[in-house]
């Protein structure tokens, strides 16, 4: 039944490649930033909507989305050169793959930053034409609508946080609704630490080739939500 | 950065593509019977002037194409003289101009079609072993945790051996240094996995393979030279990463390997370029080079490192520089043996992505013909094999000079032909594995990218020569797998003579020990 928890982390992520990367403005700072997010995907026209929930935590150099269940997530890195490095997580099982640079190249898993950060990049944004302010969570908030090729967006901002609180894409075929929930207290389910993440199981995703036929390693042909290495399972 | 792949890398300029393409015209059009024939009686009487060299070899240089089938070096050498505006299918790689040439079979005690560790153990200690095992015999069970077992099951290797003489020895590789490939030569497991502290199961007293490389050595005796990837092996989890420094190191043991190497070899340790371009072979005694966390980059990404890896024909010079430089300070001349390892090319096959694996075998045949022209074919054993294929094919039934990452036109044609399906496809492709799609750098890709084997789209307008695109596949895997048929084996040199014929892959280590007189 990993599907759902795939789907609705996925579809998370696809929010945050809606279109092809734009010309850079100039570079937003991302404070840090603790959240739950709801994510209802629909078929057209809409009789079975799924939706799940899931978290993220945005630092300036680290981005770390875990689908609701805890059962998987990811954690996206940079360093002070604008590398990016990426590992999947499985929380509960203390393990992970991991991705270098060349890896997210070869399997054309890369992402902008800003969209890793705000779920819709500033400069996307920007194509889309302002429609009212509103209040979300006790942040000011600036409506946003528009259509951007064959998807039509609607769009609401936190310019302080410099987030999306919601974001609603209607595909021909699909609609895809992103939601801010909550932000998350201390008391809540925590980020994975940089000491967490070194007493996991962390196999590189280049190795993989190499270990499927391991009993140990099972896992991994089991990990289908782990980008350029799916498994079939479903 | 090796020229001949820099075409690759880049977007290849119009007007390279028509220099491409009067090249070939030009070579079909001063072909004739004629010149077949002269051709065929010039070869015949460069293979009369071939004389074994029954001398006994000073040094050897055994490169290894980790997953380099025959159609790998095939589609390569096309691949080669095709990025060079020359003809390439008549193109040879350098290690294709080594005059004797062998098939080796590849399987291993326990698999038909075998893994990197089994076939490795056969070249160097010439006994072959189970799958996932390393210069150990086939006595010793997958993941033995007694290091009892392991030390009473061990192999000597080509490389201990030669220690053992008093030869100067090293080790190059663009995978981590302790992968399965490198480690056969230092490392005696019964599991390729355990490369640091961190990988061993509880209760485990065999040792990881990143320690063996120190403490297999007695104090100022340790291999010559150790370059590759596979920093954080070495380095304790308390420390961070000089070059990623959200990463840290995978040992859990405390133990800093890297200042052990320097500490007990009295070797030099560097991690980047400018450091690697700093070290004088006339002034180094030994040479531990780490250049990456894991493995190194793929060659066509090796240019987008920031802070800059040598090119494995950048070490493999280094190597040889500095191998000379010890076995002659050694008084009287002892030689040395050196393993060159193209690792990454079964990596980009595991990923479906002939792209990658193509170029990184270009870039290991660079290091081919800096050994050649470093060393004299008198006194020097050059060995070029592979561990193992992968199922990788040529279709048919392009024409002459149709680009080998293109999609087949037949003879006479210029649009695809179209199979059975009214689609065309690829010269390339795979048995099994992950299959096609396209995957845009940089651009809207889906999370989870589905496993899609077989015919699933029209590529009447995809790009298939471009560095991202993943050739199709029948069975569908999430990776490609390794290729059960022979690998070829190609040497010049000392005892060369003797790599004839089809022959078991642990005959290799044999050749070797005979030619060195070990």
């Amino acid at each position: 039944m990993k599907h759902h928890h795939v789907f609705t982390l996925g579809a998370a992520l696809a929010l945050s490649s809606l279109a092809a990367v734009l010309p850079a403005l100039a570079a937003p700072t991302y404070e840090d930033l603790a959240a739950r997010f709801n994510t209802t995907t629909c078929a057209l026209p809409c009789t079975a909507p799924q939706s799940g929930d899931w978290y993220l935590w945005r630092g300036e150099n680290r981005v770390e989305v875990r689908a609701g269940s805890g059962e998987v997530g990811e954690i996206w890195r940079r360093d002070g050169k604008g590398r990016v490095d990426f590992v999947y997580v499985e929380p509960a099982h203390k393990r992970g793959i991991e991705y270098n640079a060349s890896d997210l190249r070869i399997i054309g898993h890369t992402r902008s930053w800003d969209r890793l950060a705000s779920l819709i990049p500033p400069a996307e944004l920007e194509k889309l034409s302002p429609a009212g302010e509103t209040e979300v969570l006790g942040h000011k908030a600036q409506r946003y609508s528009g259509k951007l090729g064959q998807r039509t967006l609607e769009v609401v901002w936190l310019p302080d946080l410099q987030i999306a609180a919601r974001v609603s894409v209607t595909y021909p075929d699909r609609q895809v609704t992103t939601e801010l929930k909550g932000f998350l207290g201390k008391d809540d389910v925590a980020a994975t630490s940089d000491d967490a993440l070194a007493a996991y199981q962390l196999v590189d995703f280049s190795d993989l080739g190499d270990m499927e036929t391991k009993p140990s390693m099972a896992w991994v042909k089991e990990a289908v939500a782990a980008p350029g290495h799916e498994g079939h399972t479903h | 950065m090796n020229t001949r792949i820099q075409f690759a890398i880049k977007p290849v300029a119009a007007a390279l593509v028509v220099a491409f393409y009067m090249n070939a015209a030009l070579a079909a059009e001063t072909e004739t019977a004629a010149t077949w024939y002269e051709a065929g009686q010039a070869a015949l009487k460069e293979a009369k002037g071939l004389h074994p060299n029954e001398r006994r070899a000073k040094n050897v240089i055994l490169f290894l194409g980790d997953g380099m089938g025959v159609s790998t070096v095939t589609a390569s050498r096309i691949l080669d003289g095709q990025l060079q505006g020359k003809d390439g299918e008549k193109n040879s790689l350098y290690m294709e101009k080594l005059p004797y040439v062998a098939l080796s079979k590849t399987y291993s005690a326990n698999q038909q079609t075998s893994d990197s560790a089994p076939t490795m153990t056969a070249i160097v200690t010439g006994v072959k072993t189970n799958d996932g095992e390393l210069s150990v015999d086939q006595a010793v069970a997958r993941e033995e945790r007694d290091n009892a077992v392991i030390q009473a099951h061990k192999l000597t290797t080509i490389l201990e051996l030669g220690k053992a003489r008093g030869m100067a020895t090293g080790v190059v590789t663009t995978t981590r240094a302790t992968h399965a490939t490198p480690a056969a030569l230092y490392a005696h497991t019964s599991e390729r996995d355990w490369e640091a502290d961190s990988n061993l199961p509880a209760g485990a007293t065999v040792k990881d393979i990143a320690a063996q490389s120190v403490d297999n050595f007695a104090p100022n005796d340790g291999m010559d030279v150790l370059m590759g990837g596979g920093r954080t092996y070495f380095m304790p989890n308390t420390q961070f990463d000089p070059e990623y420094p959200a990463t840290r190191g995978r040992r859990k043991d405390g133990r800093d390997l890297i200042a052990e190497w320097q500490n007990k070899f009295g070797c030099a340790y560097v991690w980047n370029k400018t450091q690697f371009d700093a070290i004088d072979p006339a002034n180094t005694r030994c040479l531990l080079g780490l250049f990456e966390p894991s493995h190194m980059h793929y060659e066509a990404d090796r240019a987008n490192d920031a802070v800059g890896e040598p090119s494995v024909a950048e070490m493999t010079a280094k190597a040889i520089d500095l191998l000379s430089k010890k076995a002659k300070g050694k008084g009287d001349d002892k030689g040395f043996f050196l393993m060159v390892e193209g690792g990454r090319i079964d990596h980009a096959h595991h990923a479906g992505n002939a792209y990658r694996a193509l170029t990184d075998t270009i870039a290991m045949d660079e290091a081919v013909r800096v050994a050649m022209e470093k060393t004299d074919p008198k006194d020097t054993l050059i060995i070029v094999t592979a561990d193992h294929s992968h199922t990788f094919t040529i279709a048919g039934y392009p024409k002459r000079g149709n680009p080998i990452l293109g999609k087949v036109v037949n003879p006479g044609q210029t649009a695809p032909v179209k199979a059975a399906d009214g689609m065309p496809y690829t010269t390339l492709s795979y048995a099994n594995g992950p299959g096609y799609h396209v995957l845009p750098v940089g651009g809207d890709t889906v999370y989870s990218q589905p496993i899609k084997a077989g015919r699933v789209a029209d590529m009447s307008n995809v790009d298939t020569e471009d560095q991202g695109f993943h050739q199709e596949a029948l069975v569908p895997l999430s990776s490609e797998t390794h290729a059960g048929e022979d690998v070829a084996i190609f040497a010049n040199g000392p005892k060369a003579h003797l790599l004839h014929g089809v022959q078991e892959q642990n005959y290799i280590f044999h050749v070797m020990k005979d030619a060195l007189g070990l």
